[in-house]
């Protein structure tokens, strides 16, 4: 099989895929359930997509611009980017307990939908020794793929940002049938 | 991945006359030759340029600009990849256990 790229087009238009960024997915069958799962932070972004074949060109696409605003030396981009962390686990601590307080005025149904999901769902782990030893790291092992401090910091986010994006798709999507009759009455 | 030099535009369909003519092992049009020798005379002036120590700092500095100038030029890969289509936009390391639950 080839490379794979889970991509959402605006109104699910196929005449608007042209410049939309998608990333790169597995597609895996485990316990005949299809999981699909990104284990990249690499993007992508669309020139062209063929309706028919459902293939796509595509280009890397960064915009994140560190570059700018980012210190030049490894040590101080470490240290701004560690500091970063440990304000982001307290802003999930802070947000989860707001979450929880906020959550309990609502209906009974949106309450149990929001349990099944927060159980299903992974939390991303902010301890930096978790992940894949850094490449300024010595003595590392040489057969472990190098990652910057930086990649591990956009995945710390990008794994929180999918978290909550995940609980909030779940309980107040449009076409939830099952939620959209309890959040009109509630309102 | 996928290479993507036969991509129309990416630089293989442009390749001048002079080396067609040497890869087909043909003897080289005057077009061809001229067009080397002019190559030669361009390049000449930059050896000089590069010998000259009177100002270090000014040529190697050009030299970073067209160095640069090249990179810009050249276009960034194309890959083809097959594409999944979300009813939702999608995040990097995202997972989706739940597509018994309309996720996608």
């Amino acid at each position: 099989m080839t490379r794979i790229i889970g991509v959402h087009f605006p109104n699910n238009s196929n005449q608007q895929a042209q410049d939309c960024v998608g990333i790169e997915i597995e597609i895996a069958k485990k316990n005949n359930i299809t999981v699909v799962e990104s284990n990249s932070h690499k993007r992508y972004k669309v020139k062209s997509y063929d309706e028919v074949t459902n293939f796509c060109m595509a280009e890397d696409f960064d915009d994140t611009g560190s570059a700018s605003f980012m210190p030049t030396d490894a040590d101080k981009t470490k240290d701004l980017l560690m500091s970063e962390l440990f304000e982001l686990k307290n802003l999930w601590f802070v947000f989860n307990k707001k979450m929880n307080s906020i959550l309990t005025i609502l209906p009974a149904e949106v309450l149990n939908r929001y349990d099944m999901v927060a159980k299903t769902l992974q939390t991303p782990v902010f301890d930096v020794t978790r992940y894949t030893p850094s490449s300024t790291t010595p003595g590392i092992d040489p057969l472990v793929p190098e990652v910057t401090f930086q990649e591990t910091f956009d995945e710390i986010v990008y794994k929180m940002a999918q978290y909550y994006f995940s609980v909030f798709q779940a309980i107040f999507a449009k076409d939830n049938d099952s939620v959209r009759p309890s959040i009109a009455d509630f309102l | 991945m996928f290479p993507t030099g036969l991509q129309a535009g990416s630089g293989l369909f442009h390749l001048p006359m002079a080396t067609f003519a040497k890869k087909a092992g043909g003897p080289p049009t005057k077009k061809a030759e001229s067009a080397v020798k002019t190559e030669s005379k361009k390049v000449k002036p930059a050896k000089k340029e590069q010998t000259d120590d009177s100002e270090p700092v000014a040529p190697k500095k050009a030299a970073a600009k067209k160095g640069k100038k090249e990179e810009e030029k050249l276009p960034p890969p194309v890959y083809k990849l097959y594409t999944l289509k979300f009813n939702s936009p999608i995040l990097p390391f995202a997972k989706f256990p739940l597509t018994q639950n309309k996720y996608i």
